[in-house]
């Protein structure tokens, strides 16, 4: 399986080496730097050196690297890479660099022996690693007994992502439904590609071995349940119309074989905030904006451009940070720009007019007009590259996704406070044709 | 690089640290410094010493150290055997596992006995944690003497562990014997195993549940309902949210394909959708296998993604990798539906200018591709590579040319129509070379169709001579001949002047030589030289042969593993593990230490002080710690009754390669013989000592018992100011011996 975990920063330092197996030694180190960090060209994350392959993922200014002599499941070292780097940002918080490793090389250590035992990965759950590792609160020497005791108790349990016996006095559960749009909009306002990818995170904190149940306004569990009597009931619910779901995942706590029963999402969740599910929607997917993009080439020097963008999402709402780039051709000298709302200006870096706005209201329509002018001389083809937003939208879900109900159940607690929250993204992602 | 200060510095430290919070930032030290490459080999007899240590922290440390150190020590590992048999009994199952994954890690011949009857105890061991470190040490056991493993009470211990309730003990039997009876094709899978084992599935994490289904998906399922049983159980398991078990999922449903071929379409159809969000929900290092993957499939059923084209776009912020195999994929499923949708968005690519020159070249390529598969649409793709010609940008003209020729060669007839009444201005836009040469090379072959055929080469032939490329000129020489022997009356000037300046004015050897050859060949025989010029090019459909069916098929029996990632069998590019592993060792030690330019210095200063930051909480103890440890710290001894004759002194005196002077004060006024009895006294031999008015002059010298070394010094005393100067073939012995001789001198 996997024969060793390197650290090794961008100069070819090596942080932390774990070798796991003798079938690799130091030296193939040297053969990473020399093929990977040494190669002028960007080369893909997997790497095959004489029979042996190197996966790494670049964090910052350091890379961690899994070496292999076997021919093994590419993903699963991704995902073990993955599931490494989460654990580490557990322990250090997200400021998970150089400088971090270096000064708890030891815990470092500590954790790669743990999560790996002879190139197998074994414990990764960061709640049951608590237990083994020492290292954590250098305070306290001795663990209590009660640790140790649960050490053997623990892992036997069929529940290896919580621990047993948690207790809080307040019982509070947060989810976020975020959604990134990836959208591409022909310049008559047609899609060409409307992909909505969105994670429901979840966060809680809760006491016991909580079982809960989300609802969501999936169509193929409406559908299910209205085949009887309650034809009526998807619209009694809040006016939730049924959505499509492409295809969707779910976290390891998520009881699959129920899901695909009856399409109901059950779990215990793990402690604190994970990623409970992502899905994908692409039918009937709402646009929050609609871009009106005029782009007139008049002569050989001028551009006439006007932009008009109407937010469709309801007047109660609003979008945050706004970011509309309109890309210019590569020869723009200046731009003369005239808006009403919001900040613009030519970003020269990235050949685009740059405009912002705080805050853009449900309903509402702003244009931005402009004069660019271009320097005169060798005439180039222009791309005409689309139109790009940035947003972030509170309470507003471009699949229509929504929570119906959130059920916890444990003898133990009496009040959940619940807490919902839908987010709608984009980072560059939405773009109009021009 | 010596580092015997280092371990000097540590070994003391590591003496006289008793207190347990002192010793761990002592030994946290230690570690540091060897993950810094230094290397700490001699420290090891300290280490073991140090591990009885009930504090788990170090503990942990310590036996990390001792398994990376193990092999240069062998002689002192017999020593450790002692602690690790205790810890193997500890209360605590975190010391017991510990202990037993250490022990069995050194893979040491000696310790083998101690390491089986370990290992069996740990089998059987209460606490699960012990367990599962124990069945994953019968495979270290069994690496070092298989005898001991195989066909014995372990194999079949664990067989029956597999069925244990704890899911990490169950998985990791499962890959012991897998590794154990490798020779043998691995575990066992039967029907009872697999049974087992998918029943409680939801019970293992995704790295044990991706173990299971690579045994699933080597199972030979006894009969069609077995099948189906087990595609529905499984195919929750494409919501999984890990990358691994999905595509481990569908490797086991590629493989029953083979048992159910009537459902081939819709066990396709079934894995389509979860590869598809694996791609645009996953990171980039991930998605790059995942494409792999999906090229693999698409290969074969290129129709399964073609409604998904617009997914493989590729977006700017992808990295190169991914944006190849993207365009490769997109090559793989275009079909009449989507061909407009693709090449558009392949045209795009090239002319976006915020892609790398090498992606829109790889765009080019790919329309060409593109063009001969679908031979329908050659001339929209004919007119897109017009376009890029005249966008005259260098490397897209480069490519398009190329391509251009191809697909002429593809489609002669039909292209040609389109292309040769371009050729002329074709000529006058074009500058680089590659591009030039497609064109010459459309001339030669089609020029003859077009009236001003002959002419446009004419042009080329007139600067010849200053053209510096090798390869435009081999081209043109071929060209030129081949329009000779199909318009000679307006060719044959242009023959004479390009074959003398071919083989009179050149200074490249291979024009001369292909212009001597056709030179030579048209004075034999014209009408052969004819033939053989112009003869006859077959047919052909496609540029680069389709990858056999064969390869295929090796790959899907390798799914899902590094092989269609290189698309490549394993066969191919395994290598077997060399014999000489002992050298390459020796060579990495050296290239380890090399590598991290740590200054001995610099790193003696950051221990001191890490170290030392303690004590500025504990200033009581420290005091007294650092008087003794003043007086440890020379741990220089020296021989009594060493004795060097006067003139081996004086020789050695006079070429002694290294000086160091040292100046200090004493305490308080000594006389000469006083002196001379404190350096006896600490074995020091007096070679020759005066006085010279008020200055006490004393040659002496001394030989360090624990490395050989031999230190002489002259001591020029006035009053309480001592000047030493030292000599000595070995700096770091020098400096510590002038330090020896003066804490000798001030107390």
């Amino acid at each position: 399986m996997i024969s060793g975990i390197l650290f090794i920063n961008e100069l070819g330092k090596v942080l932390i080496s774990r070798i796991y197996r003798q079938d690799i030694t130091i030296s193939f180190i040297d053969q990473f730097k020399i093929k990977v960090l040494a190669a002028k060209k960007t080369t893909n994350p997997i790497k095959h050196v004489e029979g042996t392959t190197f996966c790494f993922r670049r964090i910052g200014s350091f890379f961690i690297v899994a070496v292999t002599k076997k021919n093994i499941n590419a993903a699963l070292v991704f995902e073990f890479l993955n599931t490494i780097i989460e654990i580490f940002k557990g322990y250090f918080g997200e400021k998970f660099n150089e400088n971090t490793i270096r000064t708890n090389f030891s815990l470092v250590y500590e954790l790669l022996d743990e999560i790996i035992d002879f190139g197998y990965p074994q414990t990764t759950e960061t709640d049951i690693l608590k237990l083994y590792i020492t290292r954590e609160n250098q305070r306290q020497t001795k663990k209590s007994k009660e640790s140790v005791k649960q050490i053997s108790i623990k892992a036997t349990g069929v529940i290896g992502w919580r621990q047993e016996g948690l207790k809080y006095s307040r019982n509070e559960v947060f989810l976020d439904i975020v959604e990134n749009l990836h959208f591409l909009v022909s310049n008559s306002g047609k899609f060409l590609k409307s992909d909505v990818f969105g994670e429901i995170i979840m966060k809680s904190r809760l006491s016991g071995m909580p079982d809960c149940k989300l609802g969501l306004n999936d169509k193929v569990l409406l559908d299910k349940r209205s085949g009887g009597k309650r034809t009526k009931m998807k619209n009694t619910r809040g006016g939730n119309t049924p959505i499509v779901i492409d295809d969707v995942t779910f976290h390891q706590c998520v009881k699959l074989s129920k899901f695909d029963t009856d399409r109901s999402i059950s779990f215990v969740p793990p402690d604190g905030e994970f990623q409970c599910a992502s899905y994908r929607v692409t039918e009937n997917v709402k646009k929050p904006f609609k871009v009106i993009p005029i782009v007139k080439e008049r002569g050989a020097i001028t551009v006439d451009v006007k932009v008009t963008v109407i937010s469709l999402f309801s007047e109660n709402l609003f979008a945050k940070n706004t970011v509309v780039r309109i890309p210019t051709p590569p020869n723009t000298a200046e731009c003369v720009i005239t808006t009403q709302t919001g900040k613009a200006k030519y970003d020269p870096q990235i050949n685009c007019i740059v405009w912002s706005i705080k805050r853009f209201q449900g309903k509402e329509e702003l244009s931005l007009s402009a004069e660019v002018n271009l320097i005169r001389g060798k005439q180039s083809v222009w791309s005409r590259p689309p139109i790009s937003l940035d947003f972030t939208i509170p309470s507003y879900t471009s699949s229509g996704l929504r929570v119906r109900y959130l059920k916890v159940v444990e003898k133990s607690i009496t009040e959940v406070v619940k807490w919902v929250r839908y987010l709608c993204v984009s980072k560059g992602t939405f773009q109009v044709r021009i | 690089m010596s580092s015997s200060r280092v371990i000097k510095s540590f070994r003391q430290l590591l003496n006289e640290s008793k207190e347990q919070s002192r010793r761990r930032l002592v030994i946290e030290q230690i570690i540091s410094a060897m993950s810094l490459g230094v290397n700490l080999s001699p420290l090891f007899a300290d280490m073991v010493k140090a591990a009885q240590t009930t504090d788990l922290v170090q503990k942990k440390m310590i036996y990390l150290y001792i398994c990376k150190y193990a092999e240069e020590n062998k002689e002192l590992l017999i020593l450790s055997t002692g602690t690790f048999q205790r810890d193997c009994q500890s209360q605590d199952p975190l010391v017991r596992g510990l202990s037993l994954r250490s022990m069995s890690s050194l893979m040491n011949k000696e310790l083998v006995e101690y390491m089986a009857r370990e290992i069996k105890k740990g089998l059987m061991d209460r606490s699960n944690y012990v367990r599962r470190i124990a069945v994953l040490a019968t495979v270290k056991l069994f690496r070092v003497s298989p005898e001991l493993v195989l066909d014995t009470e372990i194999e079949k211990k664990l067989y029956s562990m597999i069925a244990e309730v704890d899911p990490y003990v169950s998985i990791n039997s499962v890959v012991a014997l897998n590794e154990i009876l490798a020779s043998k094709g691995g575990i066992s899978i039967t029907q009872k195993i697999i049974i087992h084992l998918l029943k409680r599935f939801h019970e293992f994490t995704h790295w044990g549940q991706s173990i299971v289904l690579g045994l699933v998906a080597n199972y030979a399922p006894q009969s069609e309902q077995e099948c189906l049983q087990i595609l529905n159980l499984l195919d929750n398991y494409l919501k999984s949210g890990n990358t691994s078990v999905i595509l481990s999922v569908s490797k086991v449903f590629i493989n029953l394909i083979n048992d159910l071929p009537n459902l081939r379409n819709q066990i396709y159809d079934r894995i389509k959708n979860p590869l598809i969000t694996l791609v645009s929900c996953s990171g980039d290092e991930m998605a790059y296998p995942v494409l792999k993957h999906i090229y693999l499939i698409a290969t074969q059923l290129p129709n399964l993604f073609a409604n998904e084209a617009s997914r493989f776009f590729i977006k700017g912020s992808d990295p190169t990798y991914l944006q190849e195999i993207k365009i490769d994929i997109l090559c793989e499923i275009v079909n009449k539906q989507n061909f407009k949708q693709i090449i558009f968005a392949l045209a795009s690519y090239v002319i976006n200018s915020s892609l790398n020159e090498h992606i829109s070249s790889y765009c080019i390529r790919a329309i060409g591709k593109i063009a001969s598969q679908l031979s329908s649409y050659f001339d929209m793709v004919i007119d897109y590579l017009m376009e890029f010609i005249e966008l005259d940008i260098p490397h897209i003209v480069e490519a398009s040319m190329i391509i251009l020729k191809d697909v002429i060669r593809l489609f002669p007839e039909q292209s040609l129509e389109i292309v040769l009444p371009e050729l002329k201005r074709l000529s006058e836009i074009i500058h680089t070379e590659e591009a030039k040469v497609s064109l010459i090379w459309i001339l030669g072959e089609y020029g003859e169709k077009i009236d001003e055929g002959p002419y446009i080469l004419e042009k080329f032939v007139e600067t010849f001579s200053e053209e510096s490329s090798e390869k435009i000129k081999l081209e043109l020489l071929t060209s030129v001949l081949k329009m000779f022997f199909k318009r000679p009356p307006e060719s044959k000037k242009m023959l004479g002047v390009i074959l003398h300046e071919a083989t009179e004015n050149s200074n490249e050897p291979d024009v001369i030589d292909r212009g001597l050859f056709y030179y030579r060949l048209i004075f034999t025989d014209i009408n052969k030289t004819k033939s053989i010029v112009l003869s006859e090019k077959e047919n052909f459909t496609r540029f680069t042969e389709n990858d056999p069916l064969e390869l295929f098929e090796i790959l899907m029996d390798e799914f899902n593993t590094f092989s269609v990632v290189y698309k490549k069998p394993y066969e191919q590019f395994k290598r077997i593990i060399h014999k000489n592993e002992e050298e390459e060792e020796e060579e990495d030690d050296d290239s380890s230490t090399d590598s991290s330019s740590f200054s001995e210095e610099e790193l003696l200063d950051q221990i001191q002080q890490n170290v030392n930051g303690l004590d500025i909480n504990q200033q009581n103890q420290s005091q007294s710690q650092n008087q003794q440890n003043s007086q440890e710290e020379q741990e220089i001894e020296l021989e009594p009754k060493f004795n060097l004759e006067p003139s081996e002194f004086q020789n050695k005196w006079m070429n002694s390669s290294h000086n160091l002077n040292f100046d200090f004060e004493l305490d308080e006024e000594l006389d000469k013989d006083s002196f001379e009895e404190i350096l006896k006294e600490n074995n020091f031999q007096v070679m020759a000592s005066g006085l010279i008015q008020s200055t006490i002059k004393i040659f002496c010298y001394g030989k360090d018992i624990s490395n050989n070394q031999i230190g002489l010094f002259q001591l020029l005393i006035t009053g309480v100011n001592v000047k030493l100067n030292a000599k000595g073939t070995n700096p770091q012995f020098l400096k510590l011996f002038a330090e020896y001789i003066a804490t000798v001198l001030t107390e």
